[in-house]
């Protein structure tokens, strides 16, 4: 079964433009006749793409190489390049280029949305005009750069036929150095047209791009099927790389869950007096148990790594892209006001309450499988752990852990076997720390609205900035407020 | 013809797992980054979510237990290594999705490094 994409347009579009990027800084390692062979799929596939898009906006004409369709240009040149290519030597048959084939399959999944979510008839708002332009700027700009990288990569290999060139003017390379260097100048025009496109439209038409508004209810969403799959995978199939997946993801959980709190005792959202008094010091602790424990996790997963259940990397990284769309501003943490903005921080307030009580129960989940004497663990962990466990802080082994932690054959094969006593001990303690850290943050947190107490809380407070309103508007404000 | 080279798809399996060790090695030693516990956090989450992605593409029933653990430390020059280790091998003996991990590490070093 394969997963389901569930990018955007505009997102795939920057994919296949992120991979034509990924081609410049390897230019040494390009193989110039892979990537001939696969160009005429990469053109035809975004001139579909192209002509799925709604009207181009009129382009004023500004010189020679200015058409307002260059698509129709590149299309038409590569064609005559592909079918003058069949003739000669080189490249001829033979593997084709993957990332090229990328970038192919991008405009093929972007052609097949369009085509599939597009409104009959001609398109008469500006906002998808704007966003159509955009595409058909990304578009260009990828294939100006895949072109760029191509014409690099044909003259490193005109460069190396020309080094095996004999004395007497023999060229043993098929193709010779003709081909190539016809290529490399038909390419170089296929550049000029493109590059003309790019230069009036890149970056300025990606200004008005579509781009979703990160909305409220996706982190709650996201915080609810994260619970779900965390509990399901540890309860299932308790892996260490499981088990350090869901510290790791709690960790980041519960600082960003302090960043959002922090801006909304900021903005009077929460109350700031209790937030600084009771909740900030546990939950900064609950993080950093959680922390602890995704550290001693990743050690056995470090032996004992397995495929992780896809749902539940799926759902540790929308909890992260959910919360980081909120909090990161650029490439550094948002300022309240910023985070302020972006979304209703009490009604995320109430959200993040629950965060805590539910982190409470999967420390408690965590705790009872290094209990249950019934789950096992790859040898060669248990045995890592049961080393470090009896070895003091200047590194010499602890008296009387002269024998042998795990059976010599398990460790060989790195059979499942249960905890070592020593390393149950540890772990258990461990997992009560962890349970006591997170009871504490979950008790400091019940002062928190929760979601239907802070819904109704902004409703009033809506309610009474609307009252300011002239009568007309409050009116219609008072008539639209669902009752609870 | 006896040959002691492993054929070119043995060679990418061997490839991804010392990938993914080394994935594993930078989360463990996450600690070790400059910046905050946040900062720290989010390396260790991105590299493990790289980790499983590395790990979905070996074949069922290749793992990584008899990788030995690379001998560096520092979590961004293990990134580094992995990088290093997918771009030294042709893209075509590698499975499906390399371009989209090493698109994904990359952004990673990037922001490490930022």
């Amino acid at each position: 079964m394969t997963r389901r994409d569930h990018r955007s347009v505009g997102e795939i579009l920057l994919d296949a433009d992120h991979t034509a990027r990924d081609l410049l800084p390897d230019v040494g390692d390009l193989d110039a006749a892979a990537m001939l062979r696969t160009w005429p799929e990469v053109v035809q596939t975004a001139a579909t793409l192209w002509s799925l898009l709604p009207a181009a906006a009129q382009v004023r004409a500004t010189g020679p190489h200015s058409a307002p369709d260059p698509i129709a240009r590149v299309a038409a040149m590569t064609a005559a390049l592909h079918r003058g290519s069949r003739t000669h030597r080189w490249p001829g048959p033979g593997p084709t280029d993957p990332r090229l084939r990328s970038i192919a399959d991008s405009f093929a999944r972007a052609a097949e949305l369009v085509d599939r979510h597009r409104a009959p008839g001609p398109a008469r708002n500006a906002a998808v005009h704007a966003d159509a332009d955009a595409s058909r700027a990304r578009i260009i700009h990828t294939l100006y750069i895949t072109t760029h990288g191509m014409r690099l990569a044909i003259l490193a290999h005109t460069r190396a036929v020309e080094a095996t060139v004999t004395p007497w003017g023999r060229i043993p390379a098929p193709g010779g150095l003709s081909t190539p260097r016809s290529v490399l100048s038909r390419l170089d025009a296929v550049e000029r047209v493109a590059g003309a496109y790019v230069s009036r439209t890149f970056p300025a038409a990606l200004a008005r791009e579509h781009r979703h508004e990160p909305y409220g209810s996706r982190i709650a969403t996201a915080v609810a099927a994260w619970d779900v799959h965390a509990h399901r995978a540890i309860v299932a199939n308790p892996t260490p790389g499981h088990l350090r997946l869901v510290a790791r993801t709690q960790e980041l959980l519960l600082g960003h869950t302090a960043v959002l709190l922090s801006a909304a005792a900021h903005a009077g959202a929460i109350d700031s007096f209790q937030y600084a008094t009771r909740l900030e010091q546990p939950l900064d602790l609950a993080r950093a148990t959680w922390g602890a424990s995704g550290r001693s996790w990743a050690e056995f997963a470090s032996h004992a790594a397995r495929p992780d259940s896809p749902v539940l990397t799926q759902a540790a990284a929308e909890v992260r892209a959910a919360l980081r769309e909120i909090t990161i501003d650029g490439s550094t943490a948002a300022a309240p006001e910023v985070i302020a903005s972006r979304v209703n921080l009490t009604s995320v307030a109430g959200t993040l309450a629950t965060v805590l009580s539910s982190s409470t129960d999967l420390a408690h989940v965590v705790h009872d499988v290094v209990t249950d004497p019934a789950v096992t663990f790859p040898a060669r962990a248990v045995n890592a752990a049961a080393v470090a466990g009896s070895t003091n802080s200047r590194g010499d082994g602890v008296p009387g852990s002269d024998a042998p932690h795990v059976n010599v054959k398990d460790l060989t094969m790195n059979r499942p076997v249960p905890l070592t006593p020593a390393v149950r001990a540890l772990e258990v303690g461990r997992a009560e720390y962890l349970v006591a850290a997170n009871q504490t943050a979950a008790f400091a947190a019940s002062w928190l609205p929760t979601f239907t107490a802070a819904t109704e809380r902004r409703q009033k407070a809506t309610a009474t900035r609307r009252s300011r309103s002239p009568q007309p508007a409050r009116a219609r404000a008072g008539a639209a407020a669902p009752r609870r | 013809m006896i040959t002691t080279t492993p054929p070119a798809d043995a060679q990418g399996v061997r490839i991804m797992q010392r990938v993914a060790r080394s994935l594993v090695a930078a989360e463990v030693h996450a600690v070790d980054l400059p910046g905050t516990d946040a900062d720290q956090c989010d390396f260790a989450v991105c590299t493990a979510l790289l980790t499983s992605q590395a790990l979905q593409m070996l074949p069922p029933g290749v793992t990584v237990d008899d990788i030995d653990a690379p001998a560096e430390r520092d979590p961004v020059a293990l990134l580094r290594g992995a990088e290093q280790l997918l771009r030294g091998h042709p893209a075509q003996d590698l499975p499906p999705g390399t371009a989209s991990l090493l698109g994904d590490l990359r952004a990673l070093i990037g922001r490490a490094t930022a």
